[in-house]
């Protein structure tokens, strides 16, 4: 390199640390904590790929032959593992999508609300069922969907009518699930978009009103486009989590009901019953970082595609 | 002048050496011995422990740092503990916590060597009972102590006597010795009582001691009278498939009720309410004290398949374990050895502090005013089933006067209860990892549904069950071990 | 008077969607009431009547054996509150700091290294090491064991509130940055004095979930604390629930089975929710004003 350009480049870095120190040592404690909580313990991934002895410790236990044994249970034709997989991902995509879209549903309801105490009230109602834990949400489920003594069946043979057996009938279960999902957590999004709601700049709509728009044109044109960043950033968080399900929703809400597993059994469901003897390790260090990789590719993918519709939303 | 000096050198030499002497004989270093128990810890624990402490001051001058980790993450909190290679003394474990995923892991210690020098008395029972082979691998470690009780869990079946009598029935159970039997009692008892929930199950291990057969885990089964101890799938026998068609008829019939697998109350619950009438039981619970609802119930019971082989439960139902990192094993293997000897060390590890803790009551400790099991602030403590000794037992709320002597007695009355071939075999599972894994998985998940006879048709069920079982590669978890047991009997 | 019209004629069209999402709402809200008021009242429900006649909203019955249960060790459940109260507080005040931070570094665009550590946060969020290897890094390398740090570091950064914060700062138009620094003030200076106050509802946001995480948190305690001092009110009473729970699915053990005398009904987890929801409830309404201001009629934002 030339003598005078090596200065410059040398003076710009100089410049940028001297202008921007402050920056460096406000993001300093975030990064150090993520250091010291995340990335060093990632070393214990190697154990996907040893078999590992507690005497022997992580880098002494020895390798697995070959490597990618502890995979296997993934992958082997007809296992309930790719049941497990495909439902995870279907039921996610679907509790994604229409989670996102409810919850921005809510957040303009409750935007649309004139009296300031209504407000307030149905909107910490709606945010009571989060609270709920899974076991209980479970305890009601079963109470009201059992076969011979759940409520929904007493109504429905009191009419005069057939009861249904829902924990027969695993087609019914997505929807049940997606239906169970969305109560229990509609309330909390709502919370970050009702946020990004109130930061937007009241003159955009005083603007808006004198050029003559009703309230639906200002939420098509105004709301949604400013909502946009905020939408695509919690749905690209969402994808992140695509490959893991939230096991006490499923386990609990089904009752672990083996003529459901078709349709609801996700991949943490079925590792917890297949190691619950045996609890392997490397098993169980396998599957998770399989649905890391899983959903690092998805999140670059769909980063991507964000990037597309708006630079400033995708993660990175 | 010199005689003097030198006199006095010896004197203080002999003085100090003397001192050495004492302080290496009475005095020990003091240490602090770390305990792990299981569930709840109760309020009054570190008082106790601190009386425990004085009281073996002499002997062990040893305190006690005791800690308890909940019921459902044990296992895995101490497989986390173990794997960062932390230090702690002793800890409860069984078959039922996750004992042989600790051995697999080599994380335990082996005791052969130690336990006969430091905990003589303690050695002499387990060599009277024989219940130390059921800890000791091929290679002659010891890596547990097992409980010195002797019981054994040959299916009894239980049901409510006081409604048998209220509807006439007239049962004699003697007769009542076969499944076909306990078929018929539940048909009477659900004409009798058309609102009850009679049966929970069809229980498998019923249908295996049919056969003379022991379940050995992983859904592999050996015959009792076998001496070669051939191991058998459990998917293929006579007996599973007998037991899922009873399991469908009981189904169809309503005596195993339709929402039994969605319910989420406790059956014991249930059964206390009077809304569950019969249980497969056990000698210990057919004769256990029980919280009715009803004061007149009480349970009448049968035994099953008398002439039938039945392996004696396990001594790692209940035992203690020492980590490989434990620092003070000797000090921890002496305190144990008190206890085969010391009533009263035996009474404040068990019971407390008498006035504090519980209250005498003749022979019986019983709880203090107001207190029960639930909200206790010592008594009934997880994990302390390991360090029960018969000698010392008292009667409590669960059990009266010679309790645990009548189960030795009951162990011992029937010659076909024996001790498994198989005791102290705990199959090594690296090579063959990925199949366990699978089979359980399977195995579990259809088992779920032939257990209460929810499937339409059990033929179809079952053959499916073999045949998925067949697909996962079912053959390499039988050859890998039956290999390992014939390496284990020294063929 | 064309203003008058205005007005009316802005009101009347208001009416008909106002109505709607009123509606929607208060159907919505009662959705979620209802099971809570069930949760409310199945917590003093008897064990008797639940086993009997399941959970009903108005229970014949009454008792407070749910929550005795709970307390049945009274001063360690004070001692948690105590635990669990100062975590709660200093935790979210300073996982708040260092999340706003680093949320505001990432949405400069002058940041050094913007896309490695915009991505460097990312990866967290995807992968993990495991349990064992997390627990060797707190135990043998950062001593937290048996401290209150346990309680607090390991939970305090986190990837979704960073990147809530990063969306939000982004929103804020660019030139106040930039006139900021024209006017010659520091990085910090502009981030405290400017970007904070004009960022109230992200951070009431992120406060209100950092709250809620570290109040219900029973983990850490769970892996980190032996010493039953620091045990902080979560892991106290969950551990009673979690004890329930396993011996539900043990019931053929026999020594599970000599232990099931004791265990209370479900109307424990019932009161275990109440308990959990109760105080934080108190925290609520003060955050919510932050995220429903909203758009008032009459109002303009200056």
């Amino acid at each position: 390199m030339l003598a005078h350009t090596k200065g410059k480049t040398k003076s710009r870095l100089v410049r940028t640390f001297s202008e921007h120190w402050q920056m460096l040592i406000m993001a300093l404690p975030g990064v150090a904590l993520m250091f010291m909580f995340s990335y060093m313990p990632m070393f214990g991934t190697v154990i996907a790929f040893k078999r590992y002895k507690v005497k022997q410790g992580i880098f002494g236990s020895a390798w697995m032959k070959p490597l990618f044994r502890n995979f296997e249970i993934l992958f082997r034709k007809n296992s309930q593992a790719i049941v497990a997989i495909r439902n995870t991902l279907f039921l996610n995509f679907l509790f994604i999508v229409v989670g996102v879209a409810f919850a921005v549903f809510l957040a303009l309801m409750f935007n649309e609300i004139n009296n300031r105490l209504y407000k307030r009230v149905t909107q910490s109602l709606s945010f009571l069922p989060y609270f709920i834990s899974t076991v209980v949400v479970g305890i009601f489920a079963t109470s009201l969907m059992g076969y011979e003594s759940g409520t929904i069946n007493s109504v429905i043979s009191s009419l005069g009518g057939e009861k249904i057996n829902f924990y027969a009938r695993p087609g019914m279960w997505p929807v049940i699930m997606l239906i169970v999902n969305i109560w229990k957590g509609a309330g909390y999004s709502s919370v970050v978009y009702l946020a990004a709601i109130t930061g937007i700049d009241a003159s955009y709509y005083e603007a808006a009103r004198i050029d003559g728009a009703t309230r639906r044109d200002e939420i098509r044109y105004i709301t949604l486009p400013l909502l946009l960043p905020t939408i695509i950033v919690m749905t690209l968080l969402a994808i992140g989590k695509i490959m893991n399900a939230d096991f006490g929703l499923f386990y609990n809400v089904t009752a672990d009901n083996p003529n459901l597993y078709p349709t609801t059994d996700v991949l943490d469901t079925y590792i917890y019953r297949t190691l619950r003897q045996t609890g392997d390790m490397g098993i169980s260090s396998a599957v998770g970082l399989f649905q890391s990789t899983c959903s690092l590719i998805l999140v670059l993918v769909s980063n991507a595609v964000a990037r597309r519709i708006d630079e400033n939303s995708a993660l990175f | 002048m010199k005689r003097i000096l030198s006199l006095m050198l010896v004197l203080a030499m002999l003085f100090g050496l003397s001192a050495f002497c004492a302080q290496a004989e009475s005095g020990l270093d003091p240490v602090t011995l770390k305990f792990i128990f299981y569930g709840d810890k109760k309020s009054a624990t570190d008082e106790v422990w601190a009386a425990i402490a004085d009281h073996t001051r002499d002997q062990l001058n040893a305190d006690f740092d005791v800690q308890f980790i909940p019921g459902g993450d044990y296992q895995q909190k101490l497989l986390v503990m173990a794997g960062a290679g932390e230090a702690w003394d002793l800890n409860f474990d069984s078959n039922w916590t996750g004992y042989y995923l600790m051995v697999a892991q080599e994380a335990y210690m082996d005791l052969s060597e130690l336990l006969p020098e430091y905990a003589p008395h303690l050695y002499a029972t387990y060599e009277a009972t024989g219940a130390l082979a059921a800890a000791t691998d091929s290679l002659g470690r010891v890596t547990a102590l097992p409980w010195t009780m002797t019981m054994n869990n040959r299916t009894h079946f239980q049901w409510r006597g006081d409604l048998a009598e209220a509807a006439g029935l007239e049962i004699d159970p003697a007769e009542i010795t076969t499944t076909e039997a306990v078929l018929d009692l539940c048909r009477k008892l659900k004409e009798a009582y058309p609102d009850k929930y009679i049966l929970e199950n069809a229980d498998l291990g019923v249908f295996l001691q049919k056969y003379d057969l022991t379940d050995i885990g992983h859904g592999l089964c050996i015959d009792l009278n076998d001496p070669d101890c051939t191991v058998m799938y459990i998917e293929d026998t006579d007996a599973y498939l007998e037991r899922a068609q009873m399991a469908k008829t009981m189904q169809d019939e309503g005596i195993i009720w339709g929402d039994v697998l969605t319910d989420g109350r406790d059956h014991n619950d249930l059964i206390n309410e009077g809304m569950l009438i019969t249980k497969w039981g056990t000698h210990e619970f057919a004769n256990q004290k029980r919280a009715w609802v009803e004061p007149e119930a009480y349970w009448a019971s049968s035994v099953l398949y008398p002439d039938n082989k039945y392996a004696n439960r396990t001594p790692l139902a209940n035992a203690l374990t020492l980590p490989e990192t434990s620092e003070n094993p000797e000090r921890t293997l002496m305190f144990l050895d008190q206890m085969e000897t010391d009533q009263a060390l035996y009474d404040l590890v068990h019971y407390g502090i008498l006035g504090v803790t519980y209250e005498l009551n003749g022979e019986e400790a019983v709880f203090p005013e107001g207190m029960n099991a639930s909200n206790s602030n010592y008594m009934e403590w997880g994990g302390r089933w390991a360090m029960w000794k018969p000698q010392f037992m008292r009667p409590d709320a669960s059990y009266d006067e010679g309790f645990w002597v009548r189960e030795a007695e009951f162990a011992a009355s029937n010659p076909n209860n024996v001790n498994s071939p198989l005791a102290g075999f705990n199959l090594n599972m690296d090579d063959i990892n990925i199949e366990i894994a699978e089979r359980d998985q399977i195995f579990g998940d259809a088992n779920k549904l032939l257990d209460v006879g929810m499937v339409d048709d059990v033929e179809a069920a079952v053959k499916d069950l073999q045949d998925k079982q067949i697909e996962a590669h079912r053959e390499r978890v039988l050859e890998e071990a039956q290999r390992q047991i014939d390496e284990y009997l020294g063929k | 008077m064309a203003e008058a019209t205005r007005y009316r004629r802005r009101r009347f069209r208001i009416n008909g969607w106002q109505m709607f999402a009123c509606l929607f709402t208060g159907l919505f809200a009662l959705v979620c009431l209802y099971p809570f008021l069930l949760v409310i009242s199945g917590s003093f429900t008897p064990k008797d009547e639940s086993i009997r006649y399941g959970f009903r909203l108005i229970p014949h019955g009454f008792t407070t054996a749910s929550y005795q249960a709970l307390f049945v060790n009274g001063r360690t459940i004070i001692n948690g509150y105590k635990v669990t109260v100062f975590v709660t507080v200093v935790g979210t005040a300073l996982s708040l700091g260092v999340n706003s931070m680093l949320g505001w570094a990432l949405s400069r665009k002058v940041m050094p290294a913007r896309k490695f550590f915009n991505f460097y946060v990312l990866f967290t969020m995807l992968f993990s090491g495991g349990m064992v290897p997390w627990y060797i890094v707190c135990v043998n390398y950062l001593h937290l064991k048996d401290t209150i740090f346990a309680l607090l570091f390991p939970s305090m950064v986190s990837a979704w509130n960073i990147f809530l914060l990063r969306n939000y700062f982004t929103s804020v138009p660019e030139e106040m940055y930039e006139s900021a620094r024209i006017d010659g003030a520091r990085d910090f200076r502009i981030y405290w004095n400017i970007y904070l106050p004009l960022s109230t509802p992200v951070l009431a946001t992120v406060t209100l979930f950092t709250a809620l995480g570290y109040w219900n948190d029973w983990w850490l305690g769970l892996m980190l604390i032996d010493k039953s001092e620091l045990h902080p009110l979560q892991l106290l009473l969950r551990n009673i629930i979690s004890n329930i729970q396993y011996l539900q699915t043990m019931e053929q053990n026999p020594e599970i089975q000599r232990m099931m005398a004791s265990i209370p009904g479900d109307g424990v987890k019932m009161a275990l929710v109440i308990i959990t929801t109760g105080p934080i409830i108190l925290l609520y309404p003060f955050l919510q004003r932050y995220f429903v201001k909203g758009i008032m009629v009459g109002a303009v934002k200056g």
